[in-house]
């Protein structure tokens, strides 16, 4: 079977600007989570996010490529965090030539991004403004033409296609919190395929907006913790009450292991095996007996030609949400069997918060940097371990995992999305 | 080659595969006035609207409609219609979806957003006060892509990998290539394929008429789904996707202009199509210029047309095609039917159904 590798990296989260100072920060247990500085959220029933308070400078090169995108009103904060992901993952890979992939049709784009988030924004504050009554159809007319490009899902695919003028096979995956895993799991099929010999893959989101506050929060989905935001997000722990909305990118250089090889690229990781599966159960909740996770390990681990007692360790989807965790735990333990007592699980959410259709992508990057390091940080806040998530979830410190050499990191959607993914030591 | 064992439709010409199948045989347009919005502002008052279609009585799960878009709807009535014969193992059902914007709910939220305004701007604090309260909770769940695909399997309990891609005409095509793929290498033992959009919805209309395409199409709404695996007689000889470059950054240079004169949409043909086709249901979109660029690029054969009849489905027409042409073959009408269709930002798909 073709092998997969990694050969660069980059992220831009609310813990960091990069994949070094993301790790650095995960691995020190420091939370990114504070009250929203983005907009005024007083009135809110939560108040506090993990946000990104600045976005990275680019250099020249790619300075450009966001100017240009600017300048034809085609540049938002989601394509921007892309872009910052994309600069230290192509730079570590040394892929591009002048600028460019040297073989464009033999290069995949593959991104988990959702659209439309911020036109209902635009759409809602035009609605009030052209008319006494607020009505849909006649705000449509007066949205930027900008807005509408920048609504599609498919926006910063296209806009990291063109900035560095990959032609091959595109795809934009749009399964909520599952997408950038899938995403990750389309490219790793097209590589071994034989579809392409390289692809970017990753995923982007910003959430920290109020339409999105409000939303979550009218489903109850979120912590309303505002008391002490930093412990608001408690994976696994019994006084969980919810998710943190987060923002951020990922991106992976992923090529075929001959393909590296050939041109001397450094590997840095495998992607080992994907499994995807649907709950086909309810819009919002998880199925208590953890099938749809089961099923999506399960696949995972056989796409990699593994066995269960080959994991060390699985970066979980640990949203802090009471129904995901133990769902997610019983799912973890009817897959793995008694071998699930031999691992070690944490929540990279309990620190910067949900990243949504990106998280799949930064959360497999940290899957990456643990089997490189042979440590893992830890689940933040797990003070109270709740019996439905008996597993050791790495309360209180980082630690080391001598001789990891497999990872699965799970991702898990609204509408019954599951994908798992299986990276490995180079 | 992968067996088709089961087709959905739902789409202008009527409710069910059967109204689709007679539709198209008479080459008839299905296009109405448009009574879903006003439409004084818009350049055409006419659409294609799915007539009939009464979801409370003829989805499954009743108490689910109020919870779905109108894509949703489509979507879940044309799986269930495709997937009737499914008797495997729901955890080897794969489901690979092409999804739309699913904005088609926000007339929905217009009383939220009258009481969330103050002088003409939303006020965070009415938002979050009267405007919410207005709201229903689970109304933003509307919007996600991926709900059409997720009320579609939750109605036919299909377990297994799945995907929901972005958002283009061609979308439908990519989806039935993964389909295809994942019953090739083993991922599923049977998968559905799901096309969806309503391009009725004003958003999207509108989007229609700033690209140049409500200039020569209706906008319409539709679905289509495809049961694919086992050994049935119609098969998808061949599948792929591709892009063409698009002739600049605008959005009406980014819709179907055929920028490179069709060469990488015939190079792309020409390998589907293999050793030739009777029929090719083509991307047509009634613009005689656009449209001998793409006559230019298809095989020899005689070539029909879809959107003008029913309107654009945009999510759902490269599948609503495909669905056409595997009844064509099934009857014996055609042995080999070559099924085209471009979108958004240069995306190309094609498809070959035949015995």
């Amino acid at each position: 079977m073709t092998q997969i590798v990694v050969t660069g990296m980059g992220a831009v989260t609310p813990l960091g600007g990069d994949v070094p100072s993301t790790w650095e920060a995960l691995l020190a247990g420091r939370g990114a989570i504070a009250p929203i500085r983005n907009f005024d959220a007083s009135g809110f029933d939560t108040r506090f996010a993990a946000e990104i308070a600045e976005i990275p400078a680019l250099d020249t090169e790619w300075g450009a490529i966001r100017d240009a995108a600017a300048a034809s009103d085609l540049l938002d904060r989601k394509t921007e965090l892309l872009l910052v992901a994309a600069q230290e993952a192509l730079g570590q890979s040394a892929l591009l030539v002048d600028g460019r992939v040297p073989r464009p049709l033999r290069t995949a784009v593959c991104l988990g991004s959702e659209g439309g988030r911020r036109l209902l924004q635009e759409v809602a504050q035009r609605s009030v403004r052209f008319s006494e009554d607020p009505t849909v159809e006649r705000a449509i007319p007066f949205l930027p033409v900008g807005e509408r490009a920048r609504a599609r899902a498919s926006h910063p695919a296209r806009i990291l296609a063109d900035a560095v003028g990959a032609r091959g096979p595109s795809r934009t995956v749009m399964t909520a919190c599952t997408s950038a895993g899938g995403a990750l799991a389309e490219a790793l099929w097209l590589l071994r395929h034989g579809a392409a010999d390289v692809a970017l893959a990753g995923g982007t989101d910003t959430l920290v907006e109020a339409f999105m506050l409000s939303g979550f929060s009218l489903l109850g989905a979120l912590s309303t913790r505002n008391d002490d935001p930093a412990r608001a997000s408690r994976p696994f722990d019994r006084d969980r009450d919810g998710f943190v909305l987060g923002e951020g990118a990922g991106l992976l250089v992923l090529e075929t292991e001959e393909h590296a090889r050939a041109r001397g690229a450094p590997v840095l990781g495998r992607l080992l095996g994907a499994g995807l599966s649907n709950n086909a159960w309810r819009i919002t909740d998880s199925p208590p007996d953890g099938e749809g996770p089961r099923i999506s390990i399960l696949a995972a681990l056989e796409d990699a030609g593994l066995e269960p007692a080959d994991v060390g360790y699985v970066n979980a989807h640990g949203t802090s949400t009471l129904m995901n965790d133990a769902s997610e735990t019983r799912g973890i333990r009817r897959a793995l069997g008694p071998h699930a007592d031999h691992i070690v699980v944490n929540s990279t959410k309990s620190m910067m918060g949900h990243l949504v259709a990106a998280c799949g992508a930064v959360e497999a990057i940290v899957s990456l940097c643990s089997v490189r390091d042979g440590r893992v940080h830890p689940t933040a806040n797990l003070q109270n371990p709740d019996p439905d998530c008996d597993l050791d979830c790495v309360p209180g410190e980082a630690r080391d995992v001598p001789g990891l050499r497999v990872a699965l990191s799970n991702s898990f959607g609204f509408g019954g999305s599951n994908a798992t993914l299986v990276l490995g030591a180079p | 080659m992968t067996a088709i064992a089961g087709r959905g439709a739902i789409c202008a010409w009527g409710v069910g595969m059967a109204a689709a199948d007679a539709g198209f045989a008479e080459r008839r347009s299905a296009l109405v006035d448009n009574d879903r919005w006003p439409t004084d502002w818009f350049l055409r008052g006419d659409a294609g609207l799915v007539p009939d279609f009464r979801p409370r009585k003829m989805l499954p799960e009743r108490k689910a409609v109020k919870l779905m878009s109108r894509e949703a709807q489509l979507a879940t009535f044309a799986a269930v219609e495709a997937a009737t014969g499914w008797t495997g193992d729901a955890k080897r059902l794969g489901a690979f979806a092409a999804a739309g914007y699913e904005v088609s709910s926000l007339a929905e939220s217009e009383e939220m957003l009258a009481l969330s305004a103050d002088h003409g701007e939303i006020a965070l604090e009415r938002l979050f006060g009267p405007g919410r309260a207005a709201c229903n909770p689970l109304s933003p769940l509307k919007i996600l892509p991926n709900m059409a695909l997720f009320h579609a399997v939750a109605a036919v309990g299909a377990q297994g990998p799945h995907q929901a891609l972005g958002s283009s005409p061609a979308a439908g095509i990519a989806a039935l290539c993964e389909a295809v793929d994942a019953l090739q290498y083993g991922e599923a033992d049977g998968a559905l394929v799901l096309g969806a959009d309503a391009q009725v919805e004003v958003f999207r209309a509108h989007l229609l008429a700033e690209t140049g395409v409500a200039e020569t199409l209706a906008p319409g709404e539709g679905a289509a789904a495809l049961l694919l695996g086992g050994d049935g007689p119609v098969k998808v000889l061949a599948c792929a996707i591709g892009q063409e470059p698009v002739a600049g950054t605008e959005p009406r240079e980014h819709y179907g202009r055929i920028a490179d004169g069709g060469r990488a949409r015939a190079a792309l043909y020409a390998e589907v199509a293999g050793d030739g086709v009777d029929l090719a249901i083509a991307d047509l979109w009634n613009d005689p210029a656009r449209d001998a660029k793409e006559r230019a690029a298809l095989p020899d054969c005689d070539v029909v047309g879809t959107r003008a009849m029913i309107g654009w489905t945009g999510a759902a027409h490269g599948l609503l095609d495909v669905v056409l042409a595997a009844a064509l073959v099934e009857s014996g009408a055609a042995e080999r039917v070559l099924i085209t269709c471009s979108g958004l930002a240069g995306d190309l798909g094609a498809v070959l159904v035949g015995r």
